[in-house]
């Protein structure tokens, strides 16, 4: 029998997330001042309707959740699920309101790729949009990156036990320190630190590049925010293309690299471990795929013939699959080019590189270089078992901060996070040729968009079918919340609906 | 009063562990890695389209 939820249930998941709405509604307080600081007062009035929104949805969720109960692990993953579905719903009106969209559900779409750190948009005319408007774009898929709830832990709630359990629910498990409100505050200290660090850097190759200082600071902030959260957004329809600087790139290509790291090995090299660079699993696992993809579309490339000279060739692969790998999705080239230049080898080198992914706990997405590290091993233990006595015993170790010894547990979990990606890509990918796109172009932006990559081979569009749009939203959230804390929350609505 | 399970502070608010020239230190390995690591990179494709070709 499915028992059906209890009213106090309700109330503190809605306490919660009308903590995390309010979050949401401060943060629209920076585009605001942006708006203003460039006498863009229709931007600015947008912003004010969305913060109005916000507060008044928050507040009324928090009044109307008052409850004395902890979060329980259920209540932590509903939150942290539902809480994506409303900031998108709420986040989405100042995009709205622009008049850059066709719809609202292209104005979501765009909110649930901000904050899942995609990178794909059905923004019409991204080159003339408002400055305000942009410094939302970028500033959701920064903070996105962090994770909303990790916004909440730092700013809005006490200690409490149940802040663990909002966490996890968010796709992150590790916690850097035992307290996880000091985690998060850690996981903001590396992120600011290198904003500073890496904005000033954009900042200065923008105006060696010929920008005026005041739109080159803003382009590196945006451009930053892009980067390190491994979002993709970018201030110009060409994307990175439009700058055309080889320094630019490898500037950028060094912010993405360090920003899909994992925060606990970002805080165990900050904190004197420097030693673990170079141990990890997920970034022994991360460069051994990446010159494997890489080398793929190379030879992709190369056997094409599109670009002449191997410096060109390595140039263009390098960036791309480094930038799928991360799950980034910026670009020097235009999404058509992938079919129509690329071919299939070099195209399929980035798709594996896009389905792998990045770091667990990290902005990444994908399957995690962590689980691809732990499947290997385990693959190697079973062949070693194999090939040993009987009675044999064969240990596997894996060094991830610390060693662990690999057990079936590890293995399994690894596995079923793996395959539910690889079902969401495939539902994409399905879903897509359903409506007459062919198979390279399908199975490109379905996976893009579930391991919250970004790059596109040209599908997206704002004329593409409503129903693929919201598969692809779907598909963003569910990899990047990664699987568990939606599982949750269907389970919570089916059991309030159909419980006794 | 804290509630069973609730984390509470005893004392002055925790830091968090480091200095900021350890930070600062660590900051600067990665970049030092990933730097490293493009180098490697490209000398790996280099020699992998010289061998192609």
């Amino acid at each position: 029998m499915i028992i059906r939820p209890r009213a106090s249930d309700v109330k503190i998941i809605g306490l919660y997330t009308g903590k995390v709405i309010v979050g949401v509604g401060l943060i629209m307080l920076v585009p605001l001042g942006v708006s203003v600081f460039f006498g863009e007062w229709k931007a600015a009035a947008d912003f004010l309707v969305g913060i109005g929104a916000c507060f008044t949805v928050g507040f009324l969720f928090q009044t109307l959740g008052q409850t004395r109960r902890d979060l329980t692990w259920l209540h932590g993953m509903v939150v942290a699920s539902f809480s994506w579905i409303m900031a998108m719903l709420l986040g989405a009106i100042p995009h709205f309101l622009s008049g850059h969209y066709g719809s609202y559900l292209d104005a979501c779409f765009d909110l649930m790729s901000g904050y899942t750190t995609t990178g794909l948009y059905l923004l019409q005319d991204l080159d003339h949009i408002s400055n305000g408007l942009n410094m939302w774009r970028h500033l959701l898929t920064y903070a996105g990156g962090q994770g909303i709830i990790v916004i909440a832990l730092t700013f809005l709630v006490k200690g409490t036990a149940g802040a663990f359990k909002m966490y996890v629910g968010e796709g992150k498990e590790e916690k850097l320190m035992p307290n996880v409100i000091q985690t998060a505050r850690a996981i903001w200290l590396v992120s600011l630190a290198y904003l500073a660090i890496g904005s000033i850097a954009l900042w200065i190759v923008s105006m060696w590049i010929g920008m005026p200082a005041v739109r080159a600071f803003f382009h590196g902030i945006w451009v930053f925010m892009g980067a390190w959260s491994t979002g993709g957004f970018a201030p110009q329809s060409y994307n990175i293309g439009y700058y055309h600087d080889i320094l630019f790139e490898m500037v950028t290509i060094v912010i993405f690299t360090i920003g899909s790291f994992n925060f606990a090995l970002h805080w165990a090299v900050w904190t004197g471990d420097r030693r673990e660079i170079y141990r990890n699993i997920e970034v022994i696992s991360f460069f051994i795929t990446l010159m494997l993809t890489t080398t793929i579309a190379m030879v992709g490339l190369a056997k094409a013939g599109v670009y002449p000279q191997a410096v060109s060739i390595f140039r263009k692969a390098f960036y791309h699959v480094v930038s799928g790998h991360t799950t980034t999705g910026f670009g020097t080239i235009a999404s058509r080019q992938f079919i129509v230049q690329w071919g299939p080898l070099a195209m399929m080198g980035t798709i594996i590189a896009m389905a792998i992914g990045a770091s667990a706990a990290s902005t990444a997405g994908g399957f995690k270089g962590l689980r691809m590290g732990i499947i290997w091993k385990g693959l190697v233990q079973d062949v070693k078992t194999l090939m040993s006595p009987g009675s044999a015993v064969v240990p596997q170790w894996f060094h991830h901060i610390r060693d662990h010894l690999l057990t079936d547990n590890h293995v399994r979990a690894a596995m079923l996070v793996v395959l539910s990606y690889i079902g969401i890509y495939a539902t994409g990918t399905i879903v897509a040729m359903y409506y007459g796109y062919d198979v390279m172009s399908s199975l490109f932006d379905a996976v893009s968009a579930g391991s919250n990559t970004g790059l596109s081979a040209g599908l997206l569009s704002p004329f593409m079918p409503n129903l693929l749009k919201v598969v692809f939203i779907v598909e963003m959230w569910m990899g990047r919340l990664e699987f568990m804390s939606i599982f949750a929350l269907v389970g919570f609505v089916i059991a309030w609906i159909r419980g006794k | 009063m804290a509630r069973p399970g609730e984390e509470i502070a005893v004392g002055r608010r925790p830091r968090l562990k480091g200095s900021y020239s350890q930070y600062a230190g660590g900051m600067l390995v990665e970049i030092l890695a990933i730097c490293f690591f493009m180098i490697l990179a490209f000398s790996i494709g280099y020699l992998v389209l010289a061998i192609y070709r």
